[in-house]
Formats: C-alpha cells, sequence, structure tokens
C-alpha cells in the first residue's frame, strides 16, 4: 500500500476537504462500506456534513482511533474526553452531531451525543424548546397525565 | 426561530428518550400524545431496558425492619440514574404497597428481573412491584398454597423464585416445594 492510499480526503456539503488517516475515517460504517465497495476514490463527498460539524466529527474519530483497544486507564481517559467534548456544545450543534452521526453511522459517537441530549433534558419546558416538541395535549388531559404520575413531577 | 429549523426525526429522537431515566420518561408521556403512545409503547419500553441495563445499577432499595429497628438494603438494577440523589432513592414501604394498617411480619423479596421484583410473605401475600414507576399488583393465592397453609403442620415453604420465560416473554412465579 503506497502512503496515499493511507490518507483518504473527506469533503463537507460546504466544500471544505478534511485529510485524515484511513483508520479515523473507517471508524464511520458508512464510510466503511464505500470504501469496501471502491465506489469511491480518495476523495468522499459528505453531502449531509458541514465542515464545522464535520471538523468535530473527525477530531472524535482521531481520539477514539487513537485510543481504542487499550487497558482501563485509557478508557477512564476517553471517558472523560468524551464528557469534555460534548459539554459545551449547545442545542443545535449537539443535534447536528447526531443527525452526522447517524449518517455517517458512527454507533459510539451516536451514543454519546443522544445521552447528551438525554442529559441536558430534565424539565417539561426544556423538552417544550429544547428538542421543539409541540404540545397537543388539552390542559385537561395534560393535568389527567399529572395526576397520574404525581410523584414524577416533584424534584 | 433557530429552534424552528433544529428538528430530529422520530427516530433520531427516540434515542434520546431510550436514554432518560424512567421518572423523566413519566414526566414527558405529558409532553405529546405521540410521546405518550411511543412511551407507553412495549417496543420502546424493551430498547429502554436494554439501555438501561447497560449502565451501572442505580436504584438502591431499602427496608425497614419495625421488628428489629434496622434497614436491610438491597441494589435494583433498573431505574433511576443518579442513586446518590436522595430523591431517587426509594423506601419500600410494603404496609402502603399492600394497603395493610399493620405489619409485623418479616417479608422475602426476589432479585429483581427487567426492573420488576416480587415482594412476600408466604403466609400473608405475595404481589410484584416496579419501584421505578412505583407500580404494584397483588398475586392471587395460589391453590396450592392455600392448602398448605391449610393443614398448618408447621411446614413452611418460603421460597419463591421468580423469572421471564423466554419463549412467551411472560414474567413467571415458581413456588420452591
Amino acid at each position: 500500500m503506497s502512503k496515499s492510499e493511507k490518507k483518504i480526503v473527506l469533503k463537507s456539503l460546504d466544500n471544505e476537504a478534511f485529510e485524515v488517516e484511513k483508520a479515523v475515517a473507517l471508524q464511520s460504517q458508512t464510510i466503511w462500506v464505500m470504501c469496501e465497495d471502491k465506489c469511491v476514490g480518495n476523495e468522499i463527498p459528505l453531502e449531509n456534513v458541514t465542515g464545522q460539524i464535520l471538523a468535530k466529527v473527525i477530531d472524535y474519530c482521531k481520539k477514539h482511533a487513537v485510543v481504542d483497544g487499550d487497558g482501563d486507564e485509557s478508557s477512564e481517559e476517553l471517558k472523560n474526553w468524551d464528557t469534555e467534548f460534548t459539554k459545551n456544545m449547545d442545542q443545535s450543534t449537539l443535534f447536528n452531531m447526531i443527525l452526522a452521526a447517524n449518517y455517517l453511522n458512527i454507533k459510539s459517537l451516536l451514543n454519546l451525543t443522544c445521552q447528551a441530549v438525554a442529559d441536558k433534558t430534565k424539565t417539561i419546558d426544556e423538552f417544550h424548546t429544547f428538542l421543539n416538541i409541540e404540545n397537543n395535549f388539552t390542559p385537561e388531559e395534560e393535568a389527567q397525565i399529572c395526576q397520574e404520575n404525581l410523584w414524577a413531577f416533584d424534584d | 426561530q433557530e429552534k424552528k429549523i433544529m428538528e430530529l426525526p422520530h427516530d433520531l429522537m427516540e434515542q434520546i428518550f431510550e436514554r432518560l431515566p424512567v421518572k423523566s420518561l413519566l414526566r414527558f408521556k405529558s409532553v405529546s400524545k405521540r410521546w405518550k403512545s411511543t412511551i407507553e409503547s412495549p417496543n420502546f419500553n424493551k430498547r429502554h431496558l436494554i439501555c438501561r441495563q447497560l449502565q451501572d445499577p442505580e436504584i438502591l432499595l431499602l427496608d425497614y425492619r419495625k421488628s428489629t429497628g434496622t434497614f436491610r438494603t438491597r441494589t435494583f438494577v433498573v431505574g433511576s440514574s443518579d442513586a446518590s440523589n436522595p430523591s431517587h432513592l426509594l423506601l419500600i414501604e410494603p404496609d402502603k404497597f399492600a394497603n395493610k394498617t399493620t405489619f409485623d411480619f418479616e417479608y422475602m423479596y426476589t432479585t429483581s428481573f427487567d426492573g420488576l421484583i416480587c415482594i412476600y410473605e408466604f403466609r400473608g401475600y405475595i404481589f410484584i412491584a416496579n419501584p421505578s414507576i412505583r407500580w404494584y399488583r397483588d398475586v392471587p393465592q395460589a391453590s396450592l398454597q392455600a392448602i398448605l397453609l391449610e393443614r398448618n403442620d408447621g411446614y413452611e415453604p418460603s421460597l419463591l423464585g421468580f423469572g421471564k420465560d423466554i419463549c412467551t416473554g411472560t414474567y413467571k412465579l415458581i413456588l420452591v416445594i
């Protein structure tokens, strides 16, 4: 295998190009399948992911490509890194990360980002605003459901 | 305005919901009709259970013995996420569960399974509880149990097993004679 074959170029929706090690990119099942089927050259266009998000995804994959398969101490370190990684992301970044992880099929990243959203969502109000879900219950229906599980509503 | 733009497909939203603690799920049933039916569906519950079981054991069961004035503890596999938070600790009070005013005999419980636990006192009652959602149901007396109690010859079968029949997906109690 020549040197150039070990690298791969990922191109974002807004035409930003990222050159990465193949081992890093192949954590994405989607990219793995593309490469396996030889349906792409060394440059892979990713039409659902912006450069800003792709950069973050690559950061994640780089970190996880290095540490994978090591002992306990590094998995602890990796966990801390993951926590830091999502800690300061705002709602739209997190959602975009979830969409990207889903599209690129990176299970562990999807796991991490979904968990991060779940951890940030505790109250009903947070739900309506953060997760953008419209309430279509009548006030009576809503009161009825609250009544059934009253204990779950006290903090 | 930005909020309107960001929306996740329902299947991805479900993946987020799967990672929520039970208490939050009960609250979020009032979020919308679609989410209420999703949260209540057996399929979602199954995935939620699998997801929660991948995490650390969660609820600590405390039971208070009136006779000795001591607590017994047991960890519980599925439930609220944060056992260090006192509001997530659940005190099992069979008096309340079984709707009995006095409760002096010793009760036993089985190991927990899929978040369910069986609490019983052979001569008195058997019930299945799901402490995470504070649900319980009395189990009617088995005819064999009634016969043994009727005989009243000092024989005390006190072992009860609780498990899941993986063929039918139902939960069963096994009485050890």
